[in-house]
């Protein structure tokens, strides 16, 4: 079986697409079943695509014998720049890794000077303990610090925190956060993925409701936990708030269970359904003008 | 009468600071540190030290500080007690963090200054912030000291001393009086 990537990870859109196309393959693909993962046509990468790519190869290393194309497209040089700047080889399992450095020359990204500072990075880690919650977001501020005013750094590190967190307790997977700040769009983009069951299988039995997108609303608009009887269930809450509060015209998406959906202040809206596969996938760009 | 404040550290063994930075990992801490007001002795005044306390987030806080206080308010005709802050860090922006969840709790608590309180949290409206601060600067003060004062109603400023008080910002005693009858002098907590 073979599973292709977009030409582009780099949207919401762009991942719900290779998300599709990842439950294609569990659909149809039995364990332990060989599948070629082609790259080779990927020309483009950001933050949100790589934190998706390394959740999801995660998820498809552990169920199959992968093997991969690695990109070789006229854009490859960037793209696979890009993605060792964002210490994806790091992240991604190993024989991803090999294949790589096995197909292309890696040294010369991995001996390269990390000297530009004009896009401020956190580059993508993996946090699978409730104890590394706090060193990522003081790893955060640290690299923020001076950047941006100290609320905004808070608002930040608090977003990650809080997501960390779920994913770790409510989706029971690692998780792969990054942040990268753009000073001359005055944005900042966060990224935070996971290969857990999402958040309706977490949900749908403890919330009222008649569809999955509902359960994906009450999620992020009211205090649902996937913890029954405590009070609790504020953590989406506040990352929206924490998004909004200070520029309407931030952007918030989250891919999960089947859909793809942009939060706004009051209301969540589905971009567009396709097929359920592992993981919630949390796309934000906070405004910062 | 109050008793001297007590620490209320949120430390476990060895540790030298801690992040409360989610909800699963500070559940045990809720639950021991509500378990520590029930059985301290009636008028105790709580503090934490932030100097123990590094990264914060909503649900850290909602567990550690909200929930505490929500037991405060729940039960402070049995257990007349009360909980502060102090030494908030301004390199974890904690004041910050914690304005964002009082607000969105709806709680207010105190925190200590060096030569100074803040209120966090909206709580208490602007109303009550007023004769709150005229309780702190004054240390002592009753319903008819404030009447005078901000010449209101003495029965207006009564009403909102008793939810300062209920809502854990200033203590209280009751007085006897000469010519009979009986008052209360309200507290601030330092």
């Amino acid at each position: 079986m073979q599973l292709t990537s977009p030409s582009n990870l780099s949207s919401i859109e762009d991942v719900h697409e290779w998300l599709n196309r990842c439950a294609t393959i569990y659909q149809n693909t039995e364990h332990n079943e060989r599948i070629n993962i082609d790259l080779s046509n990927l020309k483009w990468i950001s933050p949100v695509g790589n934190a998706a790519l390394a959740a999801t190869l995660h998820k498809l290393n552990s169920r199959y014998d992968i093997i991969i194309s690695i990109p070789d497209s006229d854009s490859a040089d960037k793209v696979i720049g890009y993605m060792e700047r964002m210490n994806f080889f790091e992240i991604c399992p190993k024989r991803i890794k090999t294949a790589f450095e096995n197909n292309c020359d890696m040294e010369k990204y991995y001996k390269r000077h990390r000297n530009d500072q004009t896009n401020t990075l956190f580059e993508l880690q993996r946090v699978e303990d409730y104890s590394e919650v706090g060193p990522l977001q003081k790893s955060i501020r640290d690299i923020m610090k001076g950047k941006l005013s100290p609320n905004r750094v808070s608002d930040i590190a608090s977003i990650i925190g809080e997501l960390a967190n779920n994913s770790i307790e409510h989706g029971g997977t690692p998780c792969f956060p990054c942040v990268q700040y753009y000073p001359q769009k005055k944005k900042v983009e966060i990224a935070i993925c996971d290969f857990g069951k999402g958040i309706v299988r977490t949900l749908k039995n403890l919330v009222p409701h008649n569809s999955s997108h509902e359960v994906v609303c009450k999620a992020i608009l009211t205090n649902a936990s996937g913890v029954e009887d405590e009070d609790r269930g504020r953590g989406l809450m506040e990352v929206k708030q924490r998004t909004f509060d200070w520029s309407r015209i931030s952007e918030f998406y989250v891919r999960t269970h089947d859909s793809a959906y942009q939060v706004f202040p009051n209301k969540v809206e589905t971009l567009d359904s396709g097929k359920y596969y592992f993981g919630t996938y949390y796309y934000i760009v906070i405004d910062i003008q | 009468m109050v008793d001297a404040m007590r620490l209320i550290s949120l430390l476990h063994q060895e540790e030298k600071f801690i992040d409360l930075v989610g909800r699963r990992p500070a559940v045990p801490l809720k639950d021991a540190i509500i378990e520590l007001m029930e059985e301290a002795p009636k008028g105790t005044i709580f503090y934490y030290d932030l100097n123990e306390v590094r990264e914060v987030n909503g649900s850290g806080i909602h567990e550690v500080i909200v929930k505490p206080l929500e037991w405060l308010y729940e039960n402070f005709k049995s257990h007349e007690k009360f909980l502060i802050l102090k030494n908030l860090s301004v390199e974890y922006d904690h004041l910050y963090n914690i304005q964002i969840t009082c607000n969105k709790e709806k709680v207010s608590i105190i925190a200590q200054n060096e030569e100074s309180y803040e209120v966090i949290g909206n709580k208490a409206g602007d109303a009550l912030l007023e004769l709150l601060d005229l309780t702190y600067l004054h240390k002592q003060v009753t319903a008819r000291d404030l009447a005078k004062i901000l010449d209101k109603k003495h029965t207006l400023i009564a009403t909102h001393l008793t939810k300062l008080y209920e809502y854990r910002l200033i203590s209280r005693q009751e007085e006897q009086l000469q010519e009979g009858g009986r008052q209360y002098i309200y507290s601030s907590l330092f």
